[in-house]
């Protein structure tokens, strides 16, 4: 008996479960008495069989998990804007404030939502991935509407391989659960991840640059015109802060 | 950017339907792109499309939709870089190049046992070699373990078409294995 395209069909719709009762019937009584179709279904059977065996499906790593992971996670508790809060934030050196919207963003070492830490983790993590960059380009004009399509943000990416810091590319970041532009910079041999963070309330001009330091990374934060800015390296932390000036100084 | 930003009734949606198909999406994602780099490029564009329009997924599969969204994102990413790979294949020749393989390679009683010996790399070789049409709807269903319904929501086509396109996917694979096997025996 010949075996047609719709027999072929029926076979593979059987191999997969796909048959209602009757017609499975139908199929198992041909099987039985034809051995070119049962030498079909074999060589699917087998087939069905090597690729369930041998070829594995992908496994998303934890980096990748943990990044979109990241967009549903609960945004950061609004803290308290107090001038009282900002003063003793000065005094410590230890923290600034990044305010986004209502959400503000504090980079204290402990604190709930995006700290340090987070920005910390986020940098190690891109440079454990693959690929630290998820755009790569020495080109701001590549960089910055890339960043315009993926976020319907324009931060400003500033060229500074004249002061020996060569742009990268981007990345994309999670800052308390929302998608934020990071400019990846080289200084040497390490990278240099900038974040900038869209602020919605007005300028705050009273923050300088603030520093910190944490697991053997430099983080440096400051407020810029639209942005809010973090800066994470394993470059030493003045090494960090002419990075910063350099930057500030070409932002204008 | 206060628009786009999803809240929290939206973030929990997304945990609920997205998340749970991450590895699907990314084979998904691998065998349309052909690299396991661009592949997470494509997871994570995915995802924030996904979250975005989280409100448009009201019930059904989530896997289906998670996986629909995955596939138009790789065929903007193939559009964009590799628009070659998007050419159309005509299903018909296709499949007559296979029947022709299947019959002048000989009666197929032995095929069962060659495919039980082709080991990983060969069945690799052979699915990336399918044309784009027909692998994304062998993988759906051998990787992804999708059903034919499910199939035919992420691929927008009839159920018919989506049975006939893996017929014939597996068609073709059954005849490169037997074929490669063959060919490497005879040179032995």
């Amino acid at each position: 008996m010949t075996t047609t395209e719709d027999d072929e069909m029926l076979l593979d719709a059987y191999l997969d479960g796909e048959l209602d009762a009757s017609s499975a019937l139908g199929i198992e009584r041909r099987l039985a008495a034809d051995t070119g179709l049962k030498a079909r279904f074999d060589a699917l059977a087998a087939l069905r069989a090597a690729l369930r065996a041998k070829v594995p499906r992908d496994v998303v790593s934890d980096a990748l998990r943990g990044k979109i992971a990241a967009m549903a996670a609960p945004a950061a508790p609004v803290a308290t804007r107090s001038f009282e809060w900002r003063r003793m934030a000065a005094s410590v050196l230890v923290a600034s404030m990044l305010a986004s919207g209502g959400t503000a963003l504090l980079l204290r070492p402990g604190a709930t939502g995006p700290d340090i830490s987070g920005l910390v983790a986020e940098h190690r993590r891109a440079l454990l991935s693959a690929n630290p960059l998820d755009v790569e380009s020495t080109d701001k004009h590549t960089v910055k509407p890339w960043f315009d399509a993926k976020l319907a943000l324009s931060p400003a990416v500033i060229d500074l391989a004249a002061e020996g810091y060569p742009l990268a590319g981007g990345r994309i970041e999670v800052v308390a659960g929302k998608l934020v532009p990071a400019m990846i910079y080289r200084r040497h041999n390490h990278i240099i991840s900038l974040v900038a963070v869209p602020r919605a309330g007005a300028r705050d001009d009273g923050a300088a640059a603030a520093n910190a330091t944490q697991d053997g990374y430099a983080v440096a934060s400051w407020h810029g015109q639209d942005f809010d800015y973090a800066a994470v390296s394993d470059v030493a932390p003045d090494e960090l802060a002419a990075f910063v000036k350099a930057w500030q100084a070409a932002a204008g | 950017m206060e628009s786009q930003i999803a809240d929290e009734r939206q973030k929990r949606r997304f945990a609920e339907v997205v998340l749970p198909h991450l590895d699907d999406a990314l084979s998904l994602a691998r065998w349309l792109t052909g690299s396991a780099a661009d592949a997470q490029d494509v997871v994570q564009d995915a995802s924030i499309r996904a979250l975005a329009a989280i409100d448009s997924f009201r019930d059904g599969s989530p896997r289906a939709w998670v996986l629909t969204i995955v596939r138009n994102t790789a065929f903007s990413w193939l559009r964009k870089n590799r628009p070659k790979a998007l050419v159309v294949t005509d299903d018909e020749s296709v499949f007559e190049a296979a029947q022709f393989a299947s019959e002048a390679g000989g009666p197929p009683s032995p095929e069962a046992a060659l495919i039980a010996k082709a080991d990983a790399a060969m069945l690799n070789a052979a699915i990336a070699a399918l044309p784009l049409n027909f692998k994304e709807i062998l993988v759906l269903r051998e990787i992804d373990g999708l059903s034919y319904r499910e199939i035919a929501e992420v691929v927008s086509l009839p159920i018919g078409t989506v049975m006939s396109r893996l017929s014939r996917a597996r068609k073709l694979l059954i005849v490169r294995l037997g074929a490669t096997r063959a060919g490497a025996q005879g040179a032995a």
